[in-house]
């Protein structure tokens, strides 16, 4: 099934300090497997667990940086408290996108900026942001819509 | 890896920019950043350097942060994880800007690895409402005391402070983002936006080109063309010369030829044709060679010759008052010096021009001579007819003293009085250089194993040019100059500086390609030190 282009809601291009998000329902509007993408970003000892059961319980997460808490599935949880803090998440050989993916997915999808996502990916700004501001929806990141 | 992260975005109580951290390697420009910057720059309506706006950079960013914490400490019932909270109850969020909501209901939690907790929910503005923490006991950053910590106003750094230990960074950083803008200009490392400029229109150009024309070509300041030509009154001088000097640097009739930090102009067209372009003789076609072989003997000579083509790694030390070299044939009838690693310090440099036009002082006699450093070239020029004057020899030595004036720079030479001494001499005979020993009156002291004095230059030139045109290779000057030099010595060698400075009599090559074949090639026997001698069934 080729990849559904949202129409982009917001007219003012992207910037530096606009701030990206996961958008679950562009993965509900797009017909892919979100739970098949979600296993890849866990650790392997993880995948190989989460893959043949998932405990279907949802856990409350608070977010470190702000308190929020957000009812999350036991695969999102288990990524958060553990997967994330694996020294090898994010590494020079994942890719833009995944690396971006993966850093929102660590921060319980808080929307961040391409310089906050630069810190984090190791990746520049100026490439993050040409990656995600163009006609092409990635994995569901696309900009906040304020 | 996620806490580094967190710990990089974190919403701190704490003066970050106090901290080398903040302007360290993942110091970024925002937006907003360069929003303040603009409106720097249209108030003032005066260019700026890298440095200072690096400075009102770090001034707005170090206010900026005291307003939010002054904010945070006079918000009410801020909210923390391990607080407890009704319903009804109004809680501020620093960590989302500051907003308010109202508790409209509590729940239990639901994370064993969290123990006993609360969830609230609490309305915003606009009907959002969202979930948090309350009842918390595991440890959370935002349950920390929020009343910053009451620092001694002394204990902390000033903008001022801030920016001298770590204003470089910012800099670089801040001149890469605006490099990106195109509405900002940038000249003599000042920046500018390009909507205020002055017109300058071709008829202004045109009145440039005539006021240097008859100042000699230049060099003028915009300043001083700005008062011969009258234009732009009614805006300020500042202005008139940023405009001024922008549209010169358009137009390639002009030349921008001031050192750093001094914009300078010039008619292309009358500079020296040597300054335009590299002299002949100073053109070296490279030549392959492996730096490796030579002796640490041989290095130390090739950074005592200081030529301006040998690849030397500067050695960080204070800039010398003072630099001396010894003159080389190429240089001798160029009228120029070499801008070797040494000597690169004692003249005025530049951001960007490629020709620099300053003055050399006599420092015998005050004589003031018009002198141009050739960045592309590496090297000096201006000094042909001081040589003559003075009668430097090949191998004569040079001082370069540094003034406290910007673009002025004193030379000297070993001055002594004049002395009848043997001295090598080289001649031409068959189209081959030979060289003997002939009496000459010398002034100057000089590098006895460099000095090499010329009978008939013009028979040197047109050897030259016969080699040039033949594409000789080196080894076989080499052979034919150790060959004509061995007689010169009792012991029959040749010194390794000698031999550079015969080659350079009919070619253009640094020191290294000629020791590394010394080294390399069997038909040059080492007999010591630094000399050498031609093999018997070579010669």
């Amino acid at each position: 099934m080729s990849r559904p282009t949202i129409p982009s809601t917001s007219l003012v291009k992207p910037t530096l300090d606009t701030r990206f998000h996961i958008d679950y329902e562009w993965w509900e509007r797009s017909g892919e497997d979100l739970r098949l993408y979600m296993l890849q970003h866990l650790c392997e000892a993880h995948r190989q667990e989460l893959t043949d059961h998932e405990p279907q319980v949802e856990l409350d997460w608070v977010d470190p940086e702000t308190g929020e808490v957000k009812r999350v599935n036991y695969l999102n949880y288990t990524l958060l408290k553990h997967c994330s803090q694996q020294p090898d998440y994010i590494t020079e050989r994942t890719s833009l996108v995944d690396a971006v993916f993966r850093a929102l997915l660590a921060v319980g999808n808080r929307p961040l900026t391409p310089v906050e996502l630069a810190v984090y990916t190791r990746r520049p700004a100026e490439m993050i942001l040409r990656t995600l501001s163009g006609r092409t929806v990635y994995k569901g990141l696309r900009p906040v819509v304020e | 890896m996620v806490n580094q992260f967190r710990e990089a975005v974190q919403v701190s109580q704490l003066r970050r920019t106090q901290t080398e951290e903040y302007w360290g390697a993942d110091f970024q420009i925002e937006q907003a950043d360069i929003d303040h910057l603009y409106s720097i720059l249209f108030e003032r309506e005066t260019p700026l350097s890298d440095d200072e706006m690096a400075l009102a950079l770090v001034r707005y960013r170090v206010q900026r942060e005291e307003e939010e914490l002054a904010r945070r400490a006079g918000a009410g019932n801020v909210y923390q994880p391990r607080k407890h909270y009704e319903v009804g109850e109004e809680i501020t969020f620093p960590a989302l800007g500051h907003v308010s909501g109202k508790v409209v209901g509590v729940r239990p939690g639901n994370n064993p690895d969290y123990g006993h907790f609360n969830v609230v929910q609490v309305e915003f503005e606009g009907d959002k409402t969202l979930e948090f923490a309350s009842d918390l006991a595991v440890e959370h950053k935002l349950n920390i005391d929020e009343t910053p910590q009451e620092t001694d106003d002394q204990s902390l750094l000033t903008p001022e402070e801030i920016f001298i230990e770590y204003g470089g960074n910012v800099a670089d950083v801040l001149r890469k983002r605006l490099a990106e803008h195109d509405d900002l200009v940038r000249l003599a490392g000042k920046w500018f936006p390009r909507s205020l400029l002055v017109e300058v229109n071709i008829g202004h150009l045109h009145l440039a080109e005539a006021v240097l024309d008859v100042n000699g070509g230049g060099p003028m300041t915009a300043s001083e063309i700005l008062e011969q030509i009258g234009m732009l009154d009614n805006v300020s001088e500042r202005l008139a010369e940023f405009s001024l000097n922008y549209s010169l640097q358009q137009d390639e009739r002009f030349d921008e030829v001031g050192p750093a930090g001094q914009v300078l102009w010039y008619l292309t067209r009358m500079e020296p044709p040597e300054v335009q372009q590299t002299p002949p003789r100073l053109v070296y076609t490279p030549v392959l060679y492996d730096p490796s072989v030579l002796t640490s003997d041989l290095r130390e000579l090739e950074v005592e010759i200081g030529d301006e083509l040998s690849e030397i790694v500067p050695q960080r030390s204070p800039r010398p008052q003072s630099v001396t070299v010894t003159l080389t044939y190429a240089h001798h009838c160029t009228g120029t010096l070499p801008l070797s690693v040494q000597l690169r310090r004692m003249f005025p440099t530049a951001y960007e021009s490629e020709r620099i036009r300053f003055t050399l002082v006599d420092a015998l006699d005050g004589e003031e001579i018009p002198a141009w450093v050739v960045r592309p070239g590496g090297y000096v020029y201006g000094l042909k007819e001081w040589f003559k004057k003075h009668d430097i020899p090949v191998g004569g030595y040079l001082t370069i003293h540094r003034t406290d004036e910007p673009g002025r720079v004193q030379i000297s030479y070993a001055r002594r009085n004049p002395r009848i001494e043997w001295v090598r001499t080289a001649l031409v005979q068959n189209n081959q250089l030979s060289f003997e020993n002939r009496k000459r009156a010398i002034g100057c002291e000089y590098d006895d194993l460099m000095i090499i004095d010329v009978a008939d230059p013009q028979a040197i030139e047109a050897l030259w040019q016969r080699h040039t045109t033949r594409a000789t290779p080196l080894e076989r000057l080499m052979q034919e100059c150790c060959r004509e030099l061995a007689p010169l010595n009792p012991q029959g060698t040749v010194h390794a500086k000698t031999l550079y400075s015969a080659i350079n009599l009919v070619r253009r090559c640094p020191p290294g390609p000629i020791f590394a074949r010394l080294v390399t090639l069997p038909q040059f026997e080492h007999v010591g030190g630094p000399y050498w001698r031609l093999r018997e069934s070579s010669s």
